[in-house]
């Protein structure tokens, strides 16, 4: 059922068998399975049904790190939470992500891919996905009636991704939930603090304030944060009257190892030998076993010997219809120019660029101005042979404490701190990134589909146009040790016998895939655990 | 002299054949200005400085047709064991680094 928790009388203690703060994805997963069980339960949903944005605002901080989205903006707060607007992209980790990697400090799950598998086959239902087949993209490519590549498997692989409807959490299971009586739902309901016992080993209760009501609070059995990347970790830090360094942080784990996938566009450009190369999947989702279905390149493994260490990456490729010369050609002869010498060909050359004048507008306005459009864009044709492609790299970045989200001085509506992220990447991140552009390159040449003119990175920093994915992971992270991560193999916060955490705050490394379908899996596993424990 | 003039001009025979065979035709409007222009850079960079016309001593082909064949199959080779060079952006197999920079030095003699 569903409360609006404006209404309940101050002071009101609502007693249940768990207690979930959060209702996105994890949270909804999660209380669907103990629905399931009859197991009663309080969801705690800081907004209401629909969007609101004073409710909103509470998710507002600074980015003080790399440039990334607002923090207001890279999530939602309410019902249903980040699902309310996912584009739905899905596939499950590499078996090489759960994997202890040598150069890649603090890599390394509790557990192992197959350990995961059979919650992920039941994520697929809950995303409203397809079979759970992500390891044969041959099969997938052959029932498009094309052959694929032969990519040598430790550079380059095909990595195949489903595309949910996308599954609205909050519309989707609202019914659900709505019909059960095991379950309430408190809409409005802000978790402000976790009181815990005099030795913080276990919550006693969850405080709740409303923004235009009461306070009341929640007893329950267990605890179940459940409410994003980010907000998982400033909960615990705000629960500072028992452990003035918050609770589960005796090491100073909280907060820190925040992950995201930087997005490089435009990071390469691939130029085909010949028109309309065998890429199947690569260009367009396609419907196929009752889903839908596109493909990326992605990092092979094992890693190829003598190479640097890095990390995963995939590279997401847009057709090219039309070969922009005008801009080497412009290149060539400024280049020559500035050494006071004439490029041979001169005239081939001015005739490319005045006929890609457009094209160097483009480009020129857009880097002068750092923004994605100019009024210059040219017209590009939509069809006709594909020529080449430009090739994004979106990545894994690898766990690095120094990457983290604190707790500012500036305070939310309810006067909670607010969130600090200060995104950092490393050296290993760089190899990654140029590790993505020489795979392809090598692969691409090796197979002679075409040559890969890659963009360099800068000296020092990163590109000014790099982005993140709105993919907050990591800073409640799950290690067996409670001196490298915040939580323990089922989701338990290290040392506190009732606390857990669901979501992508747990990831010990992120991968190269979207983690919705992993945050769902992860639920469906704490769920069941939880049915254990509480039967 | 003249021997070198005539070595000069099979390898030059060969290395259009090849060039022609790979993707350099789409890379600049011309395909020798453009082959010419990473030969250029190619030349100019760390990793072409100390070059030696290797392709000289290399074999040469007999006829345009077995020296694509080679040519064709060094660059798989090159991309197969990562022997690649970047010019300028571009990450080539050695050998059309190369072949680019003979073409070069060919057009300033």
């Amino acid at each position: 059922m569903f409360i609006d928790a404006r209404t309940l009388p101050q002071g009101t203690v609502l007693e249940a068998a768990v207690c979930i703060v959060g209702a996105g994805a994890a949270g909804i997963t999660l209380a669907l399975s103990l629905h399931e069980a009859g197991i009663t339960t309080v969801v705690l949903e800081s907004g209401d049904l629909e969007f609101d944005g004073a409710t909103q605002d509470l998710d507002g901080g600074a980015v003080v790190g790399l440039p990334n989205y607002p923090l207001d903006t890279s999530r939602l707060r309410y019902f249903g939470g980040t699902t309310n607007h996912w584009a739905g992209w899905c596939r499950p980790l590499d078996a090489i992500d759960f994997e202890p990697r040598a150069g890649i400090p603090l890599s390394g799950w509790p557990l192992r891919r197959t350990d995961l598998v059979p919650f992920y086959k039941r994520a697929q239902k809950l995303c409203e996905l397809g079979p759970f087949d992500y390891d044969d993209p041959d099969a997938w490519i052959r029932e498009t009636g094309a052959s694929g590549q032969k990519f040598d498997p430790a550079r380059l692989k095909t990595a195949i991704f489903q595309v949910s409807p996308p599954t609205r959490f909050g519309q989707t299971y609202r019914e659900a939930l709505r019909r059960s009586e095991a379950v309430k739902v408190c809409l409005n309901a802000n978790a402000v603090d976790l009181e815990s016992n005099a030795n913080a080993s276990s919550v006693d209760r969850v405080k709740v304030k409303c923004l235009d009501g009461p306070a009341f609070s929640v007893r329950a059995g267990y605890v179940v944060l459940a409410t994003g990347g980010l907000e998982n970790a400033r909960i615990l830090l705000l629960a500072d009257k028992v452990r003035p360094a918050g609770l589960g942080n005796d090491h100073d784990r909280v907060g820190r190892c925040f992950m995201d996938h930087p997005w490089f566009r435009r990071a390469a450009i691939a130029r085909f030998t010949h028109p309309d190369p065998a890429l199947p999947l690569m260009f367009d989702e396609v419907a196929l076993r009752g889903t839908t279905v596109f493909g990326t390149l992605a990092a092979g493994t094992p890693q190829p010997a003598g190479e640097p260490v890095a990390g995963g990456f995939r590279i997401v490729m847009q057709r090219l219809y039309r070969v922009i010369d005008g801009i080497d050609s412009l290149r060539t002869v400024t280049g020559a120019l500035s050494g006071l010498s004439v490029p041979a060909h001169l005239w081939d050359h001015l005739g490319s660029i005045l006929e890609d004048r457009d094209a160097i507008a483009d480009a020129l306005y857009r880097t002068m101005t750092g923004w994605r459009t100019s009024p210059f864009a040219p017209a590009m044709p939509a069809s006709g042979p594909v020529t080449g492609a430009v090739l994004d790299i979106n990545m894994e970045q690898a766990p690095n404490p120094a990457s983290r989200v604190t707790l500012s001085r500036k305070r939310d509506a309810l006067g909670q701190n607010r969130l600090a992220l200060d995104w950092r990447l490393s050296d290993v991140d760089r190899e990654t990134y140029l590790r993505a552009q020489r795979m392809v390159a090598l692969e691409f040449g090796r197979l002679d589909i075409g040559r890969v003119n890659a963009k360099p990175l800068p000296e020092a920093g990163w590109p000014s146009d790099m982005v993140g994915s709105r993919h907050h992971m990591g800073t409640t992270r799950m290690s067996d040790d409670p001196k490298t991560g915040v939580v323990d193999a089922t989701g338990r916060v290290h040392g506190i016998a009732n606390l857990y955490v669901a979501g992508s705050s747990v990831f010990p490394t992120s991968g190269y895939a979207n983690p919705t379908l992993t945050i769902v899996a992860l639920a469906l596993r704490l769920g069941d655990e939880l049915r254990r424990l509480v039967a | 002299m003249r021997a070198t003039k005539q070595t000069r001009r099979r390898v030059l025979q060969w290395v259009g054949a090849g060039l022609a065979a790979s993707s350099f035709g789409t890379f600049a409007p011309s395909l020798l200005s453009g082959a010419i222009a990473i030969g250029r850079a190619y030349l100019s960079s760390p990793a072409g400085a100390g070059l030696t016309l290797v392709m000289l001593r290399a074999g040469i082909a007999n006829s345009p047709v077995q020296a694509r064949d080679w040519f064709q199959r060094e660059v798989a080779r090159n991309f197969a064991d990562g022997d690649v060079v970047m010019v300028e952006g571009w990450m080539l197999a050695r050998i059309e680094a190369q072949a680019c920079a003979m073409l070069y030095l060919e057009a300033e003699a």
